[in-house]
């Protein structure tokens, strides 16, 4: 049992976590129109039951990008029926990096106390530091944005002898996590955000109020969690490869045993955004029209969609060679998420060019209770992923 | 399944706060607060009931002292009645110890049969009472009591005379025996037993040869009277 004593002190009693049994995952800021997608999971003898899920109204302000935002707290309450005693955050931000990387690439990155911006965010490219695979990285240190005050305190000033797998550490303005993989090498995955970003965060459940937040999690790995209850994905035993299509990026993932071995970022892939525009223009369509056209055969987009989709499956085909190769993980499955429709004609140009058969499950498969389904479920799997990994998380610890 | 390297929780544990409404650190000051003020009115109360304790001691203190001579005064009458009582009692016992002779003197006159000249009519002092402790065996050495424990005194009446032959002596025995000396003289005849009554001590020939009473029997008769009682 964890008791707060203080703001900043807590002291934890009886030894060890408790099993989050009820847990409200939610996407915040991913951009989704008429609210933030809310999922509440509970665990009724051994089997995780859906209790609620919809959009829930977004915070009354948006992510700050400054310290003189963040100091303009924000209080949030869900409605009724998400108000379980625990909450996952998972957060789309273009301040925010998500990435594998080398323990040593963390640890300069660490010591240099800066934080890395998704592709999404833009800038200019720094391979120099240390090896990574498939980022391409900017170097801002948060101190040029933060306020004289905390000048100090922005300062990196932290030992690379702190950083533990899964604890989160502060530097330059910065907060760090990192997990190992469980392969050779110093392989690990990490993420990034600015500490205004993350107080602000903090501070969005107040306490003594269903829900607070037990994680704090990035929208791209909550996605990668967001497969562990899928039933074909449990068949395979845990050995697949995955494409996330998010809405203007595409990450590829590799699983082996249940376990994240791969995670990469595709390269110009114009995510699901551009996909459809690209659909839209080439077709000359309506933007309504788009997800009907690709769900029906009565128009081939195909001649649209290759080119756009060709260079994806060709590095979803370069990681499946990589994971057979380096990690001996044979004819893992395939599965793509994230797309509400076209999933098929995915699969067909991974079959012709790959040889690949993507499977796209249902979003909610694996999970009881009445979930949504279809193109609609598509917007859930970040609040969804970020449940399970916190569920998941708690239940290992 | 591990959902570790998926999961990367940029939440530190401090900063993670209880959804209960109960706080655990506004609760505990609180908790705390009645505690100490609980803790102050009970040592607040005990300490007034100590005072007027103490107050109490002092009163009923001084109360005593003013009235220590009075008591003793008291205790001395009471001591001084208690001994009047003890030996008023003592009196009663003896008086419950009294025995009258007369009657028993003038009814021997009556039977005295005219051939026995009494030269002796002795009721002797009593025998010592035993010392011994009870239960002490025969021959071990022992601390002997105080005084006598029991109240009751054996009494015997010795006739000592001289007489002609021996016909009087037995006139005189059965007339003993006869119901007007019941009330008195105790008859066992059980030579065995130690309380025997009549018991001839001597009956002997006067050997003396010149006097009046040569040539006659001198005799010595001792019987039990019915035991003296100290006794309300």
């Amino acid at each position: 049992m964890k008791l707060q004593l203080t703001k900043t002190k807590t002291i934890e009693i009886g030894g060890g976590r408790r099993r989050l049994s009820d847990v409200v995952g939610v996407d915040l800021f991913s951009g989704v129109d008429g609210g933030c997608p809310a999922v509440r999971l509970a665990e009724k003898k051994g089997a995780l039951h859906v209790i609620a899920a919809g959009l829930v109204p977004p915070p009354a302000n948006a992510l700050p990008e400054s310290w003189e935002q963040a100091s303009k707290s924000c209080t949030w309450s869900l409605p009724q029926h998400f108000q379980s005693p625990h909450a996952a955050l998972a957060v789309s931000s273009a301040a925010l990096f998500v990435g594998q990387t080398t323990l040593e690439a963390f640890k300069a990155d660490f010591s240099a106390g800066s934080h890395r911006q998704d592709e999404a965010g833009g800038g200019t490219a720094d391979a120099s530091k240390s090896k990574r695979i498939g980022i391409r990285r900017t170097n801002k240190p948060a101190a040029e944005s933060a306020p004289a005050q905390t000048a100090t305190a922005a300062q990196p000033t932290a030992s690379t002898a702190a950083i533990e797998p899964g604890v989160p550490i502060s530097n330059g303005g910065t907060r760090f996590v990192m997990k190992k993989m469980p392969i050779d090498g110093d392989f690990v995955m990490e993420a990034t955000i600015p500490e205004y970003q993350l107080l602000w965060l903090s501070r969005l459940l107040p306490e003594g109020r269903r829900p607070t937040a037990a994680s704090i999690q990035p929208r791209t790995s909550a996605l990668a969690a967001s497969i562990l209850r899928q039933s074909a994905f449990a068949a395979a035993g845990g050995n697949a490869i995955a494409l996330f299509v998010e809405d203007s990026l595409v990450h590829i993932a590799g699983y082996r045993g249940g376990d994240l071995v791969l995670w990469r970022t595709c390269r110009g892939a114009p995510g699901r955004i551009g996909i459809f525009d690209a659909v839209r223009k080439g077709l000359g369509l309506d933007a309504e029209m788009v997800e009907s056209v690709l769900n029906d055969a009565l128009i081939d987009p195909r001649p649209v969609l290759e080119p756009i989709v060709a260079p994806i499956v060709d590095e979803l085909a370069v990681s499946r060679d990589y994971l057979a190769d380096k990690l001996r993980l044979e004819s893992p499955a395939a599965f793509v998420f994230g797309l509400p429709a076209g999933a098929g004609y995915f699969s067909a140009i991974a079959e012709e060019r790959a040889h690949m058969k993507l499977a796209a499950p249902e979003v909610f498969d694996g999970i009881e209770g009445e979930a949504p389904k279809g193109a609609e479920a598509v917007t859930y799997a970040g609040a969804l992923g970020a449940a399970l990994a916190l569920m998941g998380e708690e239940a290992d610890a | 399944m591990s959902a570790k390297a998926y999961h990367l929780n940029l939440l530190k544990t401090s900063e993670r706060v209880s959804s209960s409404p109960v706080r655990i650190r506004v609760m505990l000051p609180v908790l705390a607060m009645f505690a100490v003020a609980g803790a102050v009115v009970w040592w607040g109360s005990l300490l007034g009931r100590v005072l007027i304790a103490r107050s109490s001691i002092q009163t009923l203190q001084s109360e005593i002292d003013s009235r220590k001579a009075a008591y003793a005064d008291v205790m001395e009458k009471m001591n001084l009645a208690n001994e009047l009582e003890s030996g008023l009692e003592q009196l009663e016992y003896y008086r419950g110890g009294c025995r009258s002779y007369g009657d028993v003197f003038t009814a021997l006159a009556e039977v005295m049969p005219l051939k026995i000249q009494l030269t002796r009519l002795e009721i002797p002092p009593p025998p010592p009472q035993s010392l011994v402790p009870p239960g002490v065996l025969p021959g071990r050495p022992y601390i002997p009591l105080w005084g006598p424990t029991g109240n009751v005194e054996s009494v015997s009446l010795v006739l000592a005379g001289r007489t002609p032959k021996e016909t009087p002596i037995v006139s005189l025995m059965e007339s003993l025996e006869s119901d007007t000396f019941t009330n008195f003289i105790s008859i066992v005849k059980d030579p065995r037993r130690s309380d025997q009554s009549p018991k001839v001590r001597s009956i002997r020939q006067d050997t003396s040869r010149r006097g009046e009473g040569s040539r006659m029997l001198a005799f010595e008769i001792e019987y039990r009277l019915k035991d003296r009682r100290f006794a309300k």
